[in-house]
């Protein structure tokens, strides 16, 4: 009975015709699966990269283990990524920034290992200094300063 | 399931907030000389209250407690709202719902920024949202220099979001960029279900990236055609204050969006010119507080951070010596190959020039359509000169990555020509 109401009204089938096409060329279905399946740190690793490009997911590791409340150094070595686009992740505004903590991302050439877990960084012929390797992921260094 | 929540909260609040003030009963008897539909109330109140969030950026207040100041006088006009507006328009409200719905839920999925929005516009948003006012944005990363009006908007529905990501603050975008094709055939004279194709056809062919990745382009996009509907709407009747009012705070508006505003204010201004229906004294004054609007931002600029940028950071114009010398010329090869892609790229572009050289061949009076076609060579004009006169060597690649974008903020203006041409030599044929 219903149906054969929504039938005889064309607006309704041309409401629906609009919704299935509004909702398919934007692939709305597939986004609300993928929003479902997947939170907002799994889609942000997803599309920004753990440890490449801007590496959301190791800058938001950092953050997290070692409770920093507090903007610290982010140099990337990726070509494509070496201006600001991954320090927004984690920005406090009107907080210094801490030289004693550094992350390196997609380090090429820019560390020198002195020992095991000490390193010289040089990042874009800017002499830093010698730090500790407190986290190391792949090419994704969290650096501290070795006092 | 929280995240789809928060969405549809979201794009409520943005229902509601845009509703205020304009759409009231009581307001709406004294408008009735406007003969304003859904859309364009909507559209109004956008400029209403983008100013007032302008001016409100100069101080250093907690955001949030102007977002539930305004939000819960929204609440309150609901009490005197015009539903019967809303009923006229279900249909038209019902596809702009769900083309919301679609796009909010693919910058939910790629809660990604592009370039500029993740080195500039980011670190604004973020000052705003940690309560911090205009004058503060000298301490955060990114260029000064840039305007910061939709910054605030971000940061503003970033702060009123359940979930603390950035892409919350970004459906408001979403909402302004398609709020502005429906303000642009709420009035015309087709039929609601002609309405609905057009405008699912003209909403999927503006449709780009652009759109979802943080830029200000598609803010920029809707305030063009919000100006120039409200040029169009101008009659010879008395009186229109409203009218005047609100062309004053939309060019205010596009000079604190993006830095090419000010370009692209004077080249506006065409429509205003053209316009017979406004006297040559209104034009004046129009055009006089324009020029001041544009001196007031310089020294806002200057006064706080010290520097007014045009284009870019360290943007500099070549001598006046320089404009034709072999090194210079050897731009415009590039730049006119470059234009040709952007052409292609953004059908609107394809389907504007058709659309004028059909009209010019049938109607035969290019007077008719002066400022349209004035408009779309000084608009090519500028998007090249930008890059043509500067001394940045660099000059290639800031016009490979930002001259579609420049492109495509002004695009807009061309949808109400072609939706005129659509009405006339389309639609009403068909009435015939």
């Amino acid at each position: 009975m219903n149906l054969k109401k929504i039938y005889k009204n064309k607006n309704n089938i041309y409401l629906i015709i609009a919704f299935l096409f509004i909702m398919h060329q934007s692939n709305s279905f597939k986004n609300l699966f993928i929003i479902n399946k997947f939170d907002i740190t799994e889609r942000l690793v997803k599309y920004s990269g753990y440890c490449e490009n801007a590496s959301y997911g190791f800058i938001n590791d950092v953050y997290k283990e070692n409770l920093i409340k507090e903007n610290i150094e982010i140099l990337n070595d990726n070509p494509n990524f070496t201006f600001n686009n991954s320090i927004w992740f984690k920005y406090y505004t009107n907080v210094e920034i801490d030289k004693n903590k550094i992350i390196l991302l997609n380090n090429k050439n820019s560390i020198y290992y002195i020992d095991n877990d000490t390193v010289k960084l040089t990042f874009k012929k800017k002499v830093y200094g010698i730090y500790k390797i407190s986290k190391k992921f792949d090419n994704c260094f969290y650096l501290e300063k070795n006092d | 399931m929280i995240e789809i929540l928060n969405i549809l909260y979201l794009l409520v609040v943005c229902f509601v907030m845009f509703s205020f003030p304009l759409n009231n009963i009581y307001i709406k008897k004294k408008l009735i000389n406007y003969n304003l539909g859904i859309f364009e109330i909507y559209s109004a109140n956008i400029l209403f209250l983008l100013t007032l969030f302008l001016f409100s950026s100069f101080f250093n207040f907690n955001i949030i407690y102007l977002f539930f100041t305004i939000f819960s006088f929204a609440l309150l006009n609901l009490f005197f709202f015009d539903w019967k507006i809303c009923k006229k328009q279900i249909i038209p409200l019902i596809i702009l719902f769900l083309f919301l719905l679609s796009y909010s839920l693919e910058i939910s999925t790629y809660p990604y920024l592009d370039w500029d929005a993740s080195v500039n516009w980011i670190f604004k948003t973020l000052n705003f949202k940690s309560n911090y006012g205009f004058e503060n944005l000298k301490n955060v990363p990114g260029y000064v220099g840039y305007p910061h009006l939709g910054t605030y908007l971000w940061a503003l529905f970033w702060k009123a979001s359940f979930i603390d990501y950035e892409y919350t603050g970004r459906f408001v975008f979403i909402f302004i960029y398609l709020l502005s094709f429906f303000t642009l055939v709420d009035n015309s004279k087709i039929s609601t279900i002609n309405k609905v194709i057009l405008l699912i056809v003209i909403i999927t062919i503006c449709f780009d990236k652009i759109l979802l990745y943080g830029y200000q382009e598609p803010l920029m996009f809707s305030v063009c055609i919000i100006f120039v509907t409200l040029v169009e709407k101008i009659t010879n009747k008395k009186n229109l204050y409203l009218n005047y009012t609100l062309l004053i705070f939309c060019a205010n508006l596009i000079l604190w969006i993006k830095n090419e505003g000010m370009l692209i204010l004077v080249l506006l201004n065409f429509f205003i010119l053209f316009k017979k229906q406004i006297t040559n004294k209104i034009k004046i004054i129009l055009f006089s507080i324009f020029i001041a609007l544009i001196l007031i931002k310089k020294n806002i600029f200057l006064f706080y951070f010290g520097q007014f940028i045009f284009g870019w950071e360290g943007y500099e114009f070549i001598a006046i010596s320089d404009f034709f010398s072999f090194e210079v010329l050897q731009r415009l090869p590039f730049l006119i190959y470059q234009i040709a892609i952007t052409i292609v790229k953004y059908p609107i572009y394809l389907l504007f020039i058709a659309c004028i050289l059909i009209s010019l061949i049938k109607e035969k009076n290019f007077i008719k359509n002066l400022d349209f076609i004035l408009f779309f060579l000084f608009n090519i004009s500028m998007a090249m000169a930008i890059f043509y006169l500067t001394t940045d060597l660099s000059w290639k690649h800031h016009a490979k990555v930002g001259l579609d974008r420049i492109l495509y903020q002004t695009s807009g203006v061309y949808l109400i020509f072609i939706l005129r041409f659509l009405e006339n030599f389309i639609f009403n044929n068909k009435k015939n």
